[in-house]
Parts: C-alpha cells; structure tokens; sequence
C-alpha cells in the first residue's frame, strides 16, 4: 500500500483517538494521539514526492533561516 | 576588515544548548512547517532534542549543520541514516562530518532514499511512549 492509501485509514485512527482522548485524558491516551498524530503527518508529507528532492530543500531552508540570524 | 571566526558566529547564533534547541526548533518549522505545524511545544521540544544529539553523534558541530541534519530526520525519517547506503556515507572516514552529510545528496541514490523513509520509525522520537 502507497503512503497517499494509508492516509485516509490514519486520519480516521486520529480522530478516533482524539474522540476517545475527550472523554477519557489520560496521559496514555495522549502519548498514543502524539504518537498516531506524528505518523499521520510523515505519512501525509512522504506522499509528497521524491524523498531526495525533498531531503535536500529542507537542508537549503534549515541552513538558510539558521544562517540568516548572522546576516540577515 | 571585520573578522569573525567560526567560534564567535556559532556564539551569535547559539551561544548554549537551549539556544541551539530554539534555532533547530525554529529552523524545522521553516523547513516544513506543515511537518510540525500544531505540535505541542514539550513534544515538539522533545524531538528536537533527540534531532540534535543526533546529530552530534555524527560529530556535527555547527549549528547550521546540526539544523539541516535534524531538517532531514523531520522530513524523511528519524532513523534516515541507519539506511545502508546512507550510513556508508556518514561513516567514511575519508571526509570531514560535514562534508560526508551533504555529500548524502551526491553519493546516495534516490533508491536508497526511499528505502529509508519506508523505515520510519517512530520510536526514535517517541522511545518513552513505546510502551503505550
């Protein structure tokens, strides 16, 4: 199954969670919504596309807006 | 003319580890910002923490570096240079740390990129909270 097929079925876990989280907060609940959220978002951003491509813009922007703060 | 050595410009943009934390923080959500976007702060903070001594353990010291190294851990995978051909790289001792990090992106094939996405895993962020 491709990134972009997973993501429908993780939302709905999400939101299952965040369902279950309202009525009952417990910190398990909560490191499990973190750990199911976070998932989510590496699956929703893997679906964009090549991961080289992506792996080496995001080192561009990291070091630009780090050495930035020297020369503005 | 005006010097400045790599120690004071390491000062000027982070002077102590809590200030490294907030640049590498800062310089993930610029990154990607949808990546990170609504985290909590502890959790976010937490991550970030795990980035950069991650980081270290490919003995990278800048803190551009570090940012960039931890950047790739947000956008491909935590555990991006356990993947084989990624960890040759970090590991060839005939570069200096940073040059074989950037090199990543010349001597690795996008294959092994994709390899090392696939290998997310989650429990590099998260170790205390796999037991939930």
């Amino acid at each position: 199954m491709g990134y972009q097929d997973q993501i429908v079925p993780q939302e709905d876990a999400v939101k299952k969670l965040t369902d279950e989280y309202a009525v009952k907060p417990t910190p398990e609940l909560k490191a499990k919504l973190v750990r199911e959220t976070d998932l989510l978002r590496y699956l929703r951003n893997a679906a964009k596309g090549v991961p080289k491509d992506r792996a080496q813009k995001a080192v561009t922007r990291a070091k630009r807006f780090v050495l930035n703060k020297i020369v503005p | 003319m005006l010097v400045i050595r790599q120690e004071q410009m390491q000062a000027m943009i982070a002077g102590d580890e809590t200030q490294l934390e907030s640049v590498v923080a800062d310089a993930v959500r610029a990154a990607n910002p949808e990546r990170v976007k609504d985290y909590e702060k502890d959790v976010l903070d937490s991550m970030v923490k795990t980035a950069v001594a991650r980081a270290k353990s490919h003995d990278l010291s800048k803190a551009e570096d570090i940012a960039a190294f931890a950047a790739v851990m947000f956008e491909i995978a935590p555990n991006f240079d356990e993947q084989r051909d990624i960890k040759l790289v970090l590991n060839d001792a005939h570069f200096p740390p940073a040059e074989r990090f950037y090199q990543l992106f010349e001597r690795v094939p996008d294959d092994a990129w994709a390899e090392a996405e696939k290998r997310y895993d989650e429990l590099v962020w998260f170790p205390s909270r796999s037991a939930s």
